[in-house]
């Protein structure tokens, strides 16, 4: 795609626990600049694709390439260039935010201006503030805020706002554009759809070890095989038998027989004609609308499983 | 050299934090000091030596213990250790870091015993105090090590909790830092020999009561500080940031790798035994240590005077002063009142012409006799009857100066024992009639512990220059 090389490439990824192959020959490349997310269900193997990226874990088998280091072989140099935002970790209660960020600072080769970090992350007036005393949220932004702490050009966000309430994911959310237009590489796992169309501006989807789709949120909801459907309601109940419309694949009644589903390979294609029908029809429509396909539904299509569970 | 600055700094500030570390690094221990240090009597000399050698025991136990082991699993068990395992440190700065942190955080806390018994207890400074810090040093961080390969290779909390108390309670009271020594049975003493604990005791009671320095304890300290080394290598290699990876059981058996030095340390005592006899020694010189007020007494002073009603003050083993009449008042001079009245008190006799080697008596089967058990024997009644020291003048050399470390070291109680060393004679002069009968192989050997047959002055000079 680029002259640049690929911030991470994998080929043919494999990991195996004994018997059990947890990641079963994964291929992709993240660009410098890019969003990249990895959705799948618990235990598709996303956690453990992304360990052996941070050079967390060694790998069975395949080719990877982080910032040109081989995670197996340069896991110090590579830890020191990445920054990583893990869930389910923790820090001392009594220890305070500036010197948690101090002492994590101590860890790297390269430094940022720490105060500045801090301000960034809105956690100035926190810095002498006890870990245990913070709310979810501070917590989360001093997560952030220590994977910062090396200027990494590569992160890895696990599940950033998992467990956060609905206003701190979209205080986080913002913080994430921003590292985005700072043309940060970002590499995220999460079980949040929306975050994924958000974000990133490739998707991944995993499931059982293997990439089972690859592109970006947008495409990927057109590749849905459940075309867009249109739904309409009238104040009468539809006549039988009715035609086919133009470019529609099928019709469904509802029990009430006012309500109409209709699949589409064209939905703007249909629903002229729709309307039309319904006109000659003398129906009166009270209502209609467009369904088009989340990537919940692809997601769904494609794993037979739900994200959440 | 930068993440292991700061990771010291910044385990120092959350120890100082918190309440628990302050409590069993230094409350405690000064509880334990105090309370012992009262009932004890520890103002009459010899006693401080048992409470500060036990309130630095607990110390040292509790801060490696649970100070480094029990810490480190929580660490783990909260997830903190995860959050590292992303950067680009190794486990070596985290350990290293837990054997600094504890080994500044409990420091203090000797030097603060230390002058609370000197000025309290009038505890006379250590002869080389140098020695005893560089030793409780090494000690500590033998046992951070200890606590930090529990925490390897324990999987939960609650393992952690039961692996550090089946670790810290027989060390607790097989190092004779609680009970004294001299109490068990042999058996239970060779095990003591094992216990990394007991080498502290000693060696700490070592330097205050026999003015021991590093020279002294260079076996225990070495076997530290190999435990220092194994400890924080296996640590860094069995190190787990997460608490969902467990180790197996086997791995435990890691542990006694940690407790290899000792263990060799301890074979070596069952071979020598010098360590038990070291702990005789300082549990006798313990008992005598003690300063006591021996009142109303008949004295002979020794000089032809006598004393019809006196006291005697005898502080650390030796008499310090002989009063006419009662005395001074027991409490000013911190002693315990041994009341006399009716009881002669005179200066221990000595005798100069003693043959230890010579039963008493005839054995039906003379390889049946064992001098050396005969020789202890009389030793012991002399003194019971108030010889306190006597002089050999003809027994077998090696037995007798055998004798002689034994019981002048304070190893087995006994007269205090001199010799003359075997008899300078001449071919066919008095001593040597006594071997004439004597089959020729047996008889060489006997004469060269019995006598010397110079045939010059120079032969005569060199041969007591080999003695």
């Amino acid at each position: 795609m680029s002259a640049t090389p690929p911030a991470i490439s994998v080929q043919g990824l494999k990991k195996s626990y004994g018997e059990v192959e947890a990641v079963r020959g994964i291929d992709f490349e993240i660009q410098p600049g890019e969003v990249f997310g990895l959705l799948g269900p618990n235990g598709a193997g996303k956690t453990t694709t992304v360990e052996i990226l941070e050079g967390l874990r060694p790998r069975t088998g395949g080719q990877v390439a982080v910032l040109g280091f081989d995670p197996d072989k340069q896991r110090q140099r590579l830890k020191d260039r990445i920054g990583v935002c893990l869930q389910a970790t923790n820090l001392p209660d009594k220890i305070r935010v500036h010197e948690a960020m101090e002492v994590f600072a101590s860890f790297y080769t390269r430094n940022v201006n720490l105060d500045q970090l801090l301000k960034r992350l809105q956690l100035e007036e926190k810095r002498n503030a006890f870990y245990g005393t913070l709310s979810g949220g501070q917590k989360q932004r001093l997560a952030l805020a220590l994977a910062l702490v090396n200027d990494p050009q590569l992160i890895f966000l696990d599940e950033p706002t998992t467990g956060l309430d609905p206003q701190v994911r979209a205080e986080i959310h913002i913080l994430l554009e921003e590292l985005k237009r700072e043309q940060r590489t970002i590499l995220l796992t999460t079980h949040y759809i929306e975050e994924a169309e958000r974000l990133c501006d490739r998707v991944a989807i995993v499931d059982s070890g293997r990439i089972v789709a690859l592109d970006t949120p947008r495409r990927l909801q057109q590749q849905s095989r459940n075309a867009s459907s249109i739904v309409v309601t009238c104040a009468t109940p539809f006549p039988e038998p009715r035609p086919m419309w133009a470019e529609a694949t099928e019709s469904i009644l509802d029990s009430t027989g006012h309500t109409l589903t209709v699949h589409s390979r064209r939905p703007a294609a249909t629903l002229v004609d729709l309307v039309k029908w319904i006109d000659q029809q003398g129906l009166e429509l009270t209502d209609v609308h467009l369904k088009q396909p989340s990537l919940e539904d692809v997601f769904i299509e494609l794993t037979g499983k739900s994200l959440r569970q | 050299m930068k993440s292991y600055k700061a990771l010291i700094a910044l385990d120092l500030k959350l120890a100082l934090r918190q309440k628990s570390v302050i409590f069993f690094n230094y409350l405690f221990p000064l509880i334990f000091f105090f309370i012992f240090g009262q009932a004890m009597h520890a103002e009459r000399g010899a006693a401080m030596t048992t409470v500060i050698s036990m309130v630095l025991i607990i110390g040292i136990l509790g801060n490696g213990l649970f100070g480094a082991g029990i810490r480190a699993v929580q660490e783990r068990e909260a997830n903190i250790l995860r959050r590292y395992k992303v950067t680009p440190i190794t486990p070596a700065p985290l350990l290293v870091a837990s054997v600094v942190t504890g080994w500044i955080l409990y420091m203090p806390n000797v030097i603060l015993i230390f002058t609370l018994a000197h000025f309290l207890y009038g505890m006379p400074w250590p002869q080389s105090m140098a020695s005893v810090l560089l030793f409780i040093t090494v000690a500590v961080a033998g046992f951070r090590a200890i606590g930090l390969i529990i925490a390897s290779v324990v999987n939960s909390m609650q393992e952690s909790q039961l692996v550090v108390q089946l670790i810290y309670l027989p060390m607790l009271f097989l190092s004779g830092a609680t009970f004294p020594l001299a109490m068990f049975p042999p058996w239970l003493l060779t095990i003591t020999q094992f216990v990394p604990a007991t080498y502290m005791v000693t060696g700490i009671r070592g330097m205050l009561l026999r003015k021991e320095g590093i020279g002294a304890n260079l076996q225990p300290m070495l076997a530290l500080l190999l435990t220092t080394v194994v400890g924080l290598f296996i640590g860094y290699k069995l190190f787990r940031w997460e608490k969902e990876e467990k180790i197996r059981a086997s791995a435990k058996l890691w542990l006694l790798a940690v407790l290899t030095p000792f263990l060799l340390l301890g074979g070596w005592q069952m071979h020598t035994r010098s360590g038990i006899a070291k702990t005789k020694v300082l549990d006798r010189q313990l008992a005598r240590g003690d300063t006591y007020l021996i009142r109303g007494a008949r004295i002979f002073v020794g000089n032809g005077k006598v004393i019809e009603t006196g006291t005697v003050l005898v502080r650390a083993g030796k008499i310090a002063q002989v009063y006419e009449g009662a005395g001074p008042d027991p409490k000013s001079v911190n002693a315990e009142v041994v009341e006399a009245e009716g009881k002669t008190i005179l200066p221990g006799l000595i005798d100069v012409h003693v043959h230890l080697g010579a039963p008493g008596g005839f054995y039906p089967d003379s390889s049946k006799s064992d001098p050396e058990k005969t020789m202890l024997r009389e030793l012991a009644a002399y003194l019971y009857s108030g010889v306190t020291a006597v002089r050999s003048v003809g027994d077998g050399l090696d037995s007798v100066l055998k004798m002689r470390s034994t019981v002048n070291g304070g190893e087995v109680l006994g007269a205090e024992l001199s010799t003359c060393g075997p008899l300078f004679t001449t071919p066919g002069g008095h001593g040597t009639e006594y071997f004439n009968g004597l089959p020729a192989n047996v008889r060489a050997n006997i004469e060269k512990q019995f006598t010397r047959l110079p045939s010059s002055a120079d032969q005569a000079r060199q041969q007591v220059d080999e003695l």
